[in-house]
């Protein structure tokens, strides 16, 4: 199974994403990171095969 | 009237005229000795011989005729002068008888000799003197003075002396006497003989008239009692002068005092005659009433004064033009001293050619006055303008006519008044040609003036306009602001107000003037409220679109940024929305499972029960509705959310043209976009109807530019289609089409519209920048301007209209599908 990485420093942007791709749950590994330094520390957890991430965000973009 | 008395004529007073009478013929006369043939002692022969010779010698030469009468007048004796004055020929007389008392014996005619000579007349027995007149035989008659004397035997002596020359010279003497005294009385002027001591001897009328006396009264008075007390020394002089012999006559003006008290001046001419003893006799002398002429005098030395005082130059000419008399101020003006001037012609004075004298002269054949502006060249080459009058003295014939010429230099004037005049015409001048408006206000508004621009920026004449109020130019909702400027301006007139208004035109349009006002009410040359104002309507019009575009422009820039924020929570509505859609899919389907176990229980009457109150649940959830509802509003939501993301997506899309790359470009989905973008602008006036070219090939250009031109046209179609529906009534809307299509290496789109046509009188125009038919606000009337930039300029298309007036305009655009670079022969620049 793939996993995905979602980024997006909105919150409801996150979940709602969350909440849309939810039927896909059994095809894909997805992790919903809110933010720059989160996704960062999920990567340091493991690899990934697609990120899909928020441009412009604070902190670490 | 005095009648002056004198003594009467010399007719001799006490004698008496007689008149004697010549008759008969005269006999030669005995011979001397035969008279005396008488006897007597002979001594005294010899005595009485002598004495005879020496009587008829004396006979013979007195001057005077001698006649011897017997008492009845017969002629005894007479001598040659007695028979000249008698009229007697002594040659042509016969014999005298031998004896006269021969004669008388007879005592009647003796045949051979006729009558005898008579002198018959009334004799004076008496002895005398007397005057008489001969009448001779022949009918002539002569004057003459008798002196008898009686002799013995009544016979007389008569001694005749011829009067006639005497009484001719006695009656010449008293006819000039007469006549002189007729010229003396009669003079015209005043003759008076005076004694050497002054007094009046005799005096004419005039002389009395002169000087208000009688001339009996005069003649108690002396010359020097009526002299005037200031002349009295010279008159006397001048007498005693003559009376001395120093002088032959003198001629003295003086004064007399008249009798009524007044002066009169008097030219006094004297002469004197003298005794034979060379002693003075008397005084002749002639007066002359000269007051008049003394006035005259005076007066014209007083208008000499005046001529000569005058400050205008006074010139007096002959009929040739020469001059005869110069003023003061003519030598001032011209230069030339009186001497230098005097004699020479006028014309010397003109500085130009034309024959200005004879012009005038011919004038003044006519009229009175010659009057004209003359050039003059004076002394040391000064030159200016005169002034000139002439009046022709007009006195007697030709060659006594003379002019006087009256010139005032002017020089200086005419240069004042020139410059005064160039001065005001270039103040005029600045005014009328000024592009700003000046206008003067009374303090209660009514128009004082009105510059003639007025009528370029406003229409209306200045004439239209002054009088009138300015409040009926201005616009109702401005005049309450001016006012109160006019106020302030009134209460302060140091002030300087700005001033900023819309005025009316003549067509009934507005303008927008704005400037400046002050008070010049006390000034007397103004007298009112100074406006100096500048038609600002165009300006203010493109302020207004300025800032519209600035405002358009300040939401283009906020577009992007407005685009991003509201993307963010489309977002995840979106997601939400799609979430709740799929979970409501998967509840329902679990709602299904247990409607089919509620069912199921409906089978179990022991469940009966429960399975109706779980229907009644349903039921009362409004369940059917909810199951065919939800899924309905769920996909309207999406929908909605999908546009608005669409309509985000534009935007973006729009915002961010990409600058000045060109990059190859879909056009048809740049064209659905922008239509999709406009919709506001179009949606309530027309349809859109897209015609693209399916697979037309991507155009190397800038996206941004062409969606901006193509939105100008989609939206100006909108516009156009507005107008037509608006002017038409109609109801229904119209259309905009666009089509794209590939003509060779061109894509050509097309926007078309059914609105109202170009008027031909516009269509030159409408790529002008700034030039609009929209009202203010509606349009920055940059739309084509910039089109045409971009698409002819930037990438070297072409952009050009298809109208018909009523029925629509098709804008075209055309552009290399390679780009500008690519353009060929085909682009018109």
């Amino acid at each position: 199974m793939k996993r995905i990485l979602f980024v997006d420093d909105e919150a409801r942007i996150l979940g709602g994403l969350q909440r849309m791709l939810r039927p896909l749950r059994d095809r894909w590994d997805m992790v919903f990171a809110p933010g720059g330094p989160a996704a960062l520390q999920e990567l340091a957890h493991g690899p990934f095969d697609v990120v899909v991430s928020d441009m412009r965000m604070p902190e670490v973009d | 009237m005095h009648t002056p008395t004198r003594r009467p004529p010399a007719a001799t007073a006490g004698r008496e005229v007689a008149e004697l009478l010549v008759t008969g013929e005269h006999r030669r006369p005995v011979a001397p000795s035969s008279s005396v043939a008488l006897a007597g002692p002979p001594g005294v022969d010899a005595t009485l011989q002598a004495s005879e010779r020496r009587f008829r010698l004396l006979l013979e030469h007195t001057s005077d005729a001698v006649v011897i009468l017997a008492a009845d007048g017969l002629v005894l004796e007479l001598n040659a002068r007695a028979c000249a004055l008698l009229g007697v020929d002594p040659s042509a007389m016969p014999d005298a008888p031998a004896h006269p008392d021969a004669r008388t014996t007879t005592g009647g005619k003796d045949e051979r000799w006729g009558e005898p000579l008579r002198l018959t007349g009334p004799w004076t027995a008496a002895e005398g003197l007397v005057e008489g007149m001969v009448l001779r035989r022949d009918g002539s008659a002569r004057a003459v003075e008798i002196r008898s004397v009686r002799l013995d035997g009544g016979q007389m002596l008569a001694i005749l002396r011829d009067n006639t020359q005497r009484r001719r010279q006695e009656e010449e003497l008293h006819e000039s006497r007469a006549s002189f005294g007729g010229a003396f009385d009669h003079a015209p002027i005043g003759m008076a003989l005076v004694a050497p001591d002054g007094r009046w001897l005799e005096v004419n009328g005039a002389l009395c008239a002169i000087l208000g006396y009688d001339a009996w009264e005069l003649q108690r008075l002396r010359f020097q009692d009526l002299t005037h007390p200031d002349d009295l020394a010279s008159s006397l002089a001048a007498m005693e002068a003559l009376a001395a012999g120093r002088t032959d006559g003198c001629q003295v003006e003086k004064r007399y005092l008249r009798s009524d008290g007044g002066v009169v001046w008097a030219l006094l001419n004297a002469s004197i005659v003298r005794r034979a003893d060379g002693e003075a006799s008397y005084f002749v002398t002639q007066i002359q009433d000269i007051t008049e002429r003394k006035r005259t005098e005076q007066v014209l030395r007083r208008q000499a004064l005046v001529v000569n005082a005058l400050h205008d130059a006074v010139i007096v000419i002959d009929y040739v033009g020469r001059i005869t008399d110069w003023n003061p101020a003519a030598t001032h003006v011209f230069g030339y001293p009186r001497a230098v001037a005097l004699g020479r012609s006028a014309a010397f004075l003109l500085a130009d050619e034309r024959d200005a004298g004879g012009e005038i002269a011919r004038v003044l054949r006519q009229a009175e006055r010659w009057s004209g502006e003359l050039a003059f060249r004076g002394d040391e080459g000064r030159t200016g303008l005169c002034e000139v009058t002439v009046v022709s003295l007009g006195e007697g014939d030709a060659r006594q006519q003379a002019y006087v010429v009256v010139a005032r230099d002017v020089t200086q004037r005419r240069a004042a008044e020139q410059a005064l005049r160039a001065s005001e015409e270039r103040a005029r001048a600045l005014i009328e040609h000024a592009r700003d408006i000046v206008a003067v206000l009374a303090a209660d508004g009514t128009v004082l003036y009105e510059s003639p621009a007025v009528e370029r920026v406003l229409g209306f004449r200045p004439e239209e306009m002054v009088g009138r109020s300015g409040y009926d130019f201005v616009h109702p909702d401005d005049a309450a602001g001016i006012q109160r400027r006019l106020a302030e301006l009134l209460a302060d007139p140091g002030r300087v107000a700005s001033l900023e208004y819309r005025c009316r035109t003549r067509e009934g349009t507005w303008r927008s003037l704005e400037g400046r006002a002050w008070n010049l009410v006390d000034h007397e040359a103004v007298g009112g409220i100074v406006m100096h104002v500048r038609d600002v309507t165009e300006a203010r019009q493109l302020e207004a679109q300025l800032r519209q575009a600035q405002k358009l422009e300040a939401i283009g820039q906020l577009a992007a940024g407005i685009a991003h924020e509201i993307n963010t929570p489309t977002q995840y509505v979106g997601d939400n929305v799609r979430f709740l859609d799929g979970a409501f899919a998967d509840l329902l389907a679990l709602l299904r499972r247990h409607e089919a176990a509620r069912r199921e229980l409906g089978r179990h009457p022991e469940l009966a029960a429960l399975a109706a109150e779980l229907e009644a649940a349903a039921r009362g959830a409004d369940l059917a509705y909810l199951t065919e509802e939800i899924p309905s509003a769920l996909a309207q939501s999406l929908e909605g959310v999908e546009r608005i993301a669409e309509i985000v997506r534009s935007v973006k899309a729009f915002s961010h043209p990409g600058g000045d790359t060109l990059s190859p470009i879909d056009l048809n989905r740049e064209i659905e976009n922008t239509v999709s973008l406009s919709r506001n602008e179009w949606k309530y006036e027309a349809d859109v109807v897209l015609d693209l070219m399916p697979e037309l090939p991507p155009v190397h250009c800038l996206a941004g530019e062409v969606n901006q031109v193509v939105l100008n046209l989609i939206v100006n179609a909108a516009h156009a289609i507005g107008d037509r529906r608006r002017r038409e009534g109609a109801a229904a809307k119209g259309t905009i089409t666009i089509r794209t299509r590939l003509v060779g290496d061109h894509v050509e789109i097309r926007v078309g519209d059914t609105g109202t046509g170009i008027p031909a009188h516009v269509q030159d125009r409408i790529f002008d920048p700034f030039f609009t038919t929209k009202p203010v606000g509606k349009g920055t009337g940059q739309g084509l301007a910039i089109a045409r930039t971009a698409i002819v300029e930037r990438h070297h298309g072409m952009l050009t209209f298809e109208t018909e007036a009523g029925r629509g305009t098709t804008f075209v655009i055309h552009l290399p599908v390679g780009g500008p670079a690519d353009a060929g022969q085909d682009v018109a620049a």
